[in-house]
């Protein structure tokens, strides 16, 4: 019996990832859904914060719908983070562990959940911040590509669950309000260039999810800045190789304690 | 018969005058043994009269006549193509002359073709493992022969070491020290190969609770590198071997728990391996689902070959199963041979007697000490270990008697594994899980005392004290 590809392997996992991550949606829907409160809660109480000179727009639905890629993209730390958990505790890892699966296939797979969720929600935020209001500068292709790049964000967050789960999968409990924090440290509700000097601008300045925000925040309100996409895309691209790296190889230390 | 093309190009089989099994037999010289996709003993020809009859012997891929895959028995025609695994045979020449050739599909070969390995058998050899936990030795210089396709049972309370055993032999868990090797292949240094070659169902199956039956075979069968086009067939066939067809679109939440047992049987067979790891398979099993895994575990290695490492709790599961056990106890091998061989070192029945009057219970121990030592004994039972054995019986019968004591049972016990235990290690296997330590732990001083059997409710419940 041959070896299967990577590929193959990822698929298959991916498979199951999505079939459970389907077949769960009654437990994922609110989750998905937490995210639009937000939205509607900051647009409600911070609509006035578009009079400050220099916003950069006149609607604060359409400036607050990138947080909301974020914020979305936190909460796969639980989908898929929990998804290895909950395997690790049912020792169903040790069944996919026991057969020729390479590491790196597995936490890929894992990340399929997450990516698709990331994906649908972000069409969701987009129709109802729409409707609401918002506008995309970008067109059509900018509104593609803000979902893109919210799948990729989604994953980068997803992968840290990933590996949060392989450390200690308590562990993954506590990484979501970590992002909930710097979240809040970023320049989710003002640009950076907004907020007074001082050290909180210093911390949203090397926050990397001020960077995350900014890049969809530019498709919808800027247009095509090559910069806040390759900052924000870049960064979400460089943590997601990371933390796959540091999982595939704790995955494979596992054996080795 | 001659082989013209393919894995076995160029070599003859001989129908001869009896019948031909086609299967791989790797200690023999049989040309088909080169084809890993065909089971052991895969289908079978038979002559009946001037036809040829060919059967499928349950193998794992199926047996094909001209396409049509074989259900039930079959008479061949000149001309007629049989695929097992990647060969055809085709019939030419009357009955005295099978020709096979390879099936031409573009299916790649293995890319890595297997390092050399020490055997070519599928056996286990054990040497000096050893696992530690921090200060703590779980399993303590176990050494242990497996022969192929034979099953061994692997027999120890709970907390024994069998399921670290089973973790580092399956290479979940690195031993500290010493190794071992499985089907040919080191367990540290060929950890990969190791597992394309065992299949294993853990102590609790690890199943996907949402999932159904078919979608658990999907994954495993391509994380496994089963051929795509062999996957649904070889799902089907390994369902409906342990009876799940009708179930198996269901989702596993909805199973029993003899249900998933023979689900995770199933999935650890889905890439036909040569050594399989059974942990305690049959746990929490109602007597049907028990029998009925027994079953296919014999099957598996009569029929297939498969050699059987079998961790079990059960004495009775070790003893109709195993052809050898091995005892394990705090880590250690405390006993190894055929549940026979075993047996036979205690030798001697054991007589337990139930006093009528509770009262008595002091004075009939005192008659039955003459007879031999102490042994477990039943339920508000006394026993001992007869000296001349079964003989001694009517003494013991006349002797109550004359004291004048009265009994409501009276049973004579032919030697069991738990007698073995006990003679090793002076406890009973039989343990009250609440009352067994963790792996390699030593047992609560309070745990491990001292039983007469005066205890009501106690037989082989509670560790008992050598006597």
């Amino acid at each position: 019996m041959s070896s299967s590809s990577l590929a193959e392997q990822t698929a298959a996992i991916a498979r199951r990832s999505l079939l459970r991550t389907l077949r769960s949606i009654g437990i994922i829907g609110p989750i998905i859904v937490f995210p639009l409160f937000f939205l509607a809660l900051n647009s409600a109480a911070l609509k006035r914060v578009v009079n400050i000179p220099h916003f950069p727009t006149k609607s604060y639905v359409t400036f607050a719908l990138a947080s909301t890629f974020v914020l979305a993209g936190m909460t796969t730390v639980s989908i898929s983070g929990g998804a290895i958990a909950e395997d690790i505790r049912t020792r169903f890892l040790d069944r996919l562990r026991l057969t020729r699966l390479r590491s790196v296939a597995l936490v890929l797979g894992y990340l399929a959940g997450a990516a698709v969720i990331a994906g649908l929600a972000a069409l969701l935020y987009i129709g109802v911040a729409l409707i609401a209001g918002a506008n995309i500068k970008t067109g059509v292709a900018g509104a593609l590509v803000v979902v893109l790049l919210a799948v990729l964000i989604a994953v980068t967050f997803a992968s840290l669950g990933v590996l949060a789960a392989l450390i200690r999968p308590e562990a993954v409990q506590a990484v979501f309000p970590l992002l909930f924090v710097a979240l809040f440290l970023s320049s989710q509700y003002l640009p950076r260039d907004l907020i007074a000097k001082g050290w909180f601008r210093t911390v949203a300045t090397y926050n990397p999810m001020s960077y995350f925000i900014e890049a969809p925040r530019s498709l919808l309100i800027t247009g095509w800045d090559g910069q806040a996409l390759a900052l924000g895309g870049g960064l979400a691209l460089l943590f997601t190789v990371v933390t796959v790296t540091l999982a595939s190889a704790r995955l494979r230390s596992r054996v080795q304690r | 018969m001659r082989v013209i093309a393919g894995p076995a190009h160029g070599r003859r089989l001989d129908l001869g005058d009896g019948d031909l099994v086609l299967g791989r037999d790797p200690d023999g010289d049989n040309p088909l043994s080169v084809d890993v996709e065909i089971s052991r003993r895969h289908a079978q020809i038979v002559r009946k009269g001037e036809a040829l009859v060919i059967e499928d012997l349950g193998s794992l891929n199926g047996t094909f006549v001209n396409g049509e895959r074989l259900s039930t028995r079959q008479v061949l025609r000149r001309g007629d193509e049989v695929r097992v695994g990647r060969s055809v045979l085709t019939l030419e020449g009357g009955l005295q002359r099978t020709v096979v050739r390879e099936r031409p599909r573009a299916q790649p070969r293995p890319r890595v073709p297997p390092p050399a390995r020490k055997e070519r058998d599928n056996g286990i050899e054990v040497r000096q493992l050893v696992r530690e936990f921090g200060d703590t030795r779980v399993v303590d210089g176990v050494d242990l022969i497996v022969e192929p396709g034979s099953i061994q049972g692997f027999l120890g309370p709970n907390g024994a070491g069998k399921s670290t055993t089973v973790h580092m032999l399956t290479t979940l868990l690195p031993p500290t020290s010493g190794t071992a090797v499985i089907a040919g292949y080191d367990i540290v240094r060929q950890s990969e190969q190791v597992r394309a070659s065992l299949g294993v169902a853990l102590q609790e199956a690890a199943l996907d609770p949402i999932m159904n039956a078919w979608e658990h075979m999907r994954l495993q069968t391509a994380l496994q590198g089963v051929p795509r086009e062999q996957r649904e067939p070889r799902a089907r066939s390994l369902i409906e071997r342990v009876g799940l067809i009708d179930a198996a679109d269901r989702r596993v939440e909805t199973y029993s728990g003899g249900m998933k047992r023979r689900l995770d049987l199933a999935l650890s067979l889905v890439h036909d391996p040569s050594v399989l790891f059974l942990d305690e398979p049959t746990t929490g099993l109602d007597p049907k689902s028990r029998s009925d895994l027994w079953e296919e575990v014999r099957r598996l290695s009569r029929d297939e070959g498969v050699t059987v490492f079998l961790t079990t709790q059960y004495l009775e599961e070790a003893d109709l199963l195993a052809d050898q056990v091995a005892i394990i106890d705090r880590g250690k091998l405390v006993a190894e041979g055929t549940p026979s061989q075993l047996k036979s070192e205690i030798g001697r029945p054991t007589v337990d007697a139930v006093p009528a009057d509770d009262a008595d219970r002091g004075a009939i121990a005192a008659v039955l000490a003459r007879f031999g030592e102490r042994s477990p004994a039943a339920h508000k039972g006394v026993a001992v270990r007869l000296t001349r054995g079964a003989p001694d019986l009517a003494d013991v019968v006349r002797a109550l008697d004359g004291e004048g004591l009265r009994v409501s049972e009276l049973n004579l016990h032919a030697p069991t594994l738990d007698d073995v235990f006990l003679m090793k290690t002076g406890r009973s296997l039989e343990e009250r899980p609440d009352e067994t330590a963790a792996d390699g732990e030593k047992a609560p001083p309070g745990e491990v005392q001292a039983s007469d059997g005066q205890g009501p409710g106690r037989r082989s419940r509670r560790p008992r004290a050598r006597r």
